[in-house]
């Protein structure tokens, strides 16, 4: 390490976050490598090193020996000053080389909000913001992009030569593969990119105009360069012939989630409809228990981890979930380990199953209902009834649990105040349900907590096409909410509506943006997730300085035939199926499970055939 | 049951892992070892890790050492150390691992080499010249109890810089611990160089005979 960065390590809170050297952590000779990828998480190291994407691919791609995978994450604001002043470049962590050495560069897009962070980025490691300016040549590394944000990035569109949408173990490997190809055979970068859009769910912003209406919206979107005029994602078909990661690298500073984890199942059967997760990684796909139980071990013995997690958007949908826990409870005691299931569903939660948990570790239980009325979680497909709720509670209480978490959202669509009194009512009746139960422990209390977030409209959802409420609504709502709640055993906390509201303009946003995201982060815009530094009326001023009217992109209903900044984008679920799914929600219809029957959403197509047997 | 002691280096990257989190990577090196350590009784098993003398954030030291204990017998120490050495983060290097000899707050002093870049060496030079000069050198130092104000020149007289490096033999006991960062600020307050431009080694570990610590 130099000497000017030992300095500046000595001046900040926490260095730990910038030496790397963790367990795991992959180095290599500079000279075996035909390709240096720095993958770059867009915020602190504790959040980027909890992220399960990073450590498959970047044992994926460190697993090429003629491959260097490295890291980077956004320096938090004591760093990033002392970098700053002190002359010293953003550096990947493992060989502390300059970024804009690297041949490529990618980036993981988890949330709207992080998008100045990518600037704030490229900034440090002096790299143009907008691939138009980075030239043909090879005298910047190529910027590349993947993650669930890249089913509508187009505001940080202009700033990346290459997206990738779906899953990145295949396809990562080969565009990077086809890069050191490209780049032996001396081809200029566009000539780079016209043979990359031939691998499956690569996109290159460049090649696709986009023309506007007079009222704003999008007119066409039209492919040139030959590129596909629609790209579809990436995905792994079968989910038991793609190894899981066993070599994580081990955090020194305790990262957000500090554990072990095995992704039992991708994707999700349950098509709730505020969900973009839920949609853009269909269909789901499991992965058997033995599989899981011998990665995880091997997972456990390679990073000394003592709690191993059981990763997916709803592990509780496992169909083989019960044995994939004995499987593990068969090693787990003996080396030590705790087991955690962090995504459990209030419908098919079982006393065994609380049972086997609870062997382990005793802490909080948390459910989302999301709304507060029945007919509001059938507007949102959330198929949770009151009773199983109530059944969900008893189990626990009788187990022994004193306190519950309840995850609620504020302004879904049809929402009324009446929906919203559901929340509160919600809440009572577990707190009754406490006291009803012949085995409370004995002058202990019951916590029931309700944490209530902003619904933000997210493309490829079927409410897509919903407006968000405006914040003096959402304001109104939350007032409500706390007048509602009557018993001091229930604790409310509600989530800002001003980030809300900056995440709704960038998740249906347009390019026209980009503009503003540069000149947000010229005037101080970055960590806009953290609170210590979001600055809301900076980021309102430079809208209006701008001239960009934030209630077209977040408040504005968008009709059902419009065609949307990213309809040249497919995640395999079609767009009539959206229109259809929208029109049910307006009604309050529910739409079953895939596992249970198949509501033909178009995404089998990417398995080529039917997603579950039926029979 | 005995305490097995292993010594190991902290330098380069791992200069930067807190104590705290030294418990964790530690905890984790042991366990990917598979060394037969001791786990406690209970509901949650874990380790008992000990270590003597914390190092301040960012110093580094060839001395460091963490006792845990095992029920093993016949433990093989030789198998323990190439084990663990496979396991260790960068800059973690396993120096030696033996049965503990003496108990941890037989510690009285440490013996740190701290240098400085060529630069800044003269500048570091005058400052130590008005340090040695003087009669006394007040400094505040946080204690658990508060901030109180100790004389520097009572545990070291004067420097000597031999090229760019100076030795220093300071208390780091139970009773008083010195941190070298307090000499360094007040040669920073001489007219010297910030604190944080000061590379900061710790070489030995001492008894109150000046016997090695083992």
């Amino acid at each position: 390490m130099d000497e000017r960065l030992k300095a500046a390590l000595a001046m900040v809170q926490k260095p730990g976050r910038y030496t790397a050297g963790e367990q795991g952590c992959v180095f290599k000779d500079k000279a075996d490598l035909d390709l240096r990828f720095a993958f770059c998480f867009p915020d602190t190291y504790e959040v980027g090193m909890s992220f399960l994407g990073m450590k498959i691919l970047y044992e994926i791609l460190n697993s090429y020996p003629n491959i260097w995978c490295e890291r980077a994450f956004m320096p938090w604001l004591d760093m990033k000053k002392e970098m700053e002043e002190r002359n010293i470049p953003l550096y990947a962590l493992e060989s502390k080389d300059e970024l804009s050495c690297f041949d490529m560069v990618g980036f993981t897009l988890q949330y709207e909000l992080s998008y100045t962070n990518i600037l704030a980025m490229l900034d440090m490691a002096h790299i143009p913001f907008y691939a138009s300016e980075r030239g043909d040549g090879w005298d910047f590394p190529l910027i590349v992009a993947g993650g669930p944000c890249v089913c509508n990035a187009e505001p940080i569109a202009d700033f990346f030569d290459l997206m990738m949408l779906g899953e990145g173990e295949v396809q990562l490997a080969d565009v990077c593969n086809t890069v050191i190809e490209c780049k032996k055979a001396g081809l200029s970068k566009t000539q780079t990119l016209e043979r990359l859009y031939n691998i499956e769910g690569v996109y290159i912003p460049a090649f696709y105009n986009l023309e506007y209406n007079q009222d704003g919206t999008v007119q066409s979107i039209t492919a040139t360069h030959g590129a596909p005029a629609t790209v579809h994602k990436a995905i792994i078909k079968d989910m038991n012939k793609q190894p899981l990661p066993t070599h994580f690298v081990v955090p020194m500073i305790g990262a957000v989630h500090d554990r072990a984890q095995v992704e039992v199942l991708r994707g999700c059967v349950r098509g709730c409809r505020f969900c973009q997760a839920g949609f853009i990684y269909r269909p789901m796909r499991e992965r058997n228990a033995d599989m899981l139980s011998e990665a995880g071990r091997d997972l456990c013995a390679n990073t000394g981890y003592e709690e191993i997690s059981l990763t997916s958007l709803s592990t509780s949908d496992h169909s083989h979930l019960e044995p994939l826990l004995d499987n593990l409870l068969s090693w787990t005691q003996s080396e030590h380990v705790n087991i955690s299931l962090p995504s459990l569903r209030v419908d098919n939660f079982s006393s065994s199953l609380l049972n086997k948990i609870s062997k382990v570790r005793k802490s909080g239980l948390t459910f989302a209902p999301e709304a507060g009325t029945q007919r509001l979680r059938d507007v949102i497909n959330k198929n949770v009834s009151d009773a199983e709720i109530e059944r969900t509670c008893s189990i626990a209480f009788a187990s022994g649990y004193t306190s519950v978490k309840l995850y609620f959202m504020l302004g879904l669509p049809t929402e009324t105040l009446e929906d919203i009194e559901g929340i509160a009512e919600t809440a009572q009746r577990v707190v009754d349900l406490y006291y009803q139960n012949p085995n409370k422990p004995r002058g202990k209390g019951v916590q029931v907590s309700i944490s209530v977030a902003c619904f933000v409209p997210k493309p490829m959802t079927p409410f897509q096409y919903v407006p968000q409420d405006t914040q003096d609504v959402l304001r109104e709502k939350q007032k409500h909410l706390l007048q509602s709640v009557k018993s001091r055993k229930i604790s409310v906390s509600y989530h800002d509506s001003t980030t809300s509201f900056l995440e709704a303009v960038f998740a249906k946003g347009d390019r026209r943006l980009s503009k503003v995201l540069v000149e947000a982060y010229h005037r101080g815009c970055f960590f806009d997730s953290w609170s210590e530094n979001f600055k809301y009326d900076t980021w309102i001023k430079t809208f209006e300085d701008l001239g960009v009217d934030t209630a077209f992109y977040a408040n504005r209903a968008i009709p059902l035939d419009e065609v949307t900044p990213w309809s040249h984008l497919d995640y395999g679920v079609s767009q009539d199926f959206l229109k259809a799914e929208y029109q049910k929600a307006i009604t309050a219809a529910v739409t079953p499970p895939c596992n249970r029957k198949c509501s033909a959403c178009g995404a089998n197509k990417l398995l080529g055939g039917a997603c579950f047997d039926y029979s | 049951m005995i305490t097995v002691r292993v010594w190991f280096t902290k330098v380069n990257e791992a200069a930067y892992i807190s104590l705290l989190d030294l418990q964790r990577v530690m905890g984790r090196a042991i366990k990917c070892s598979r060394i037969p350590a001791w786990y406690s009784l209970g509901f949650n098993p874990h380790l008992y890790l000990t270590f003597a003398a914390p190092l301040a954030l960012g110093h580094e030291s060839m001395v460091e050492s963490m006792d845990f204990k095992t029920e093993a017998e016949n433990f093989d120490f030789e198998k323990a150390k190439t084990e663990l050495s496979k396991v260790m983060p960068s800059g973690m290097q396993v120096l030696k691992i033996e049965k503990a000899n003496m108990p941890a707050d037989k510690i009285a002093f440490a013996k740190y080499k701290i240098s400085w870049s060529d630069e800044n060496i003269e500048r570091v030079q005058n400052a130590i010249n008005i340090y040695n000069e003087s009669d006394s050198a007040p400094i505040e130092k946080k204690t658990k109890r508060g901030v109180k104000t100790i004389d520097l020149k009572e545990h070291i007289n004067s420097i000597e810089l031999i090229g760019n490096t100076a030795v220093l033999l300071l208390p780091a006991g139970n009773v008083l611990n010195i941190n070298p960062e307090l000499l360094l600020t007040v040669l920073a307050k001489n007219g010297g160089v910030p604190v944080e431009d000061a590379r900061v080694l710790r070489v030995a570990l001492l008894t109150a005979d000046k016997e090695n610590f083992s």
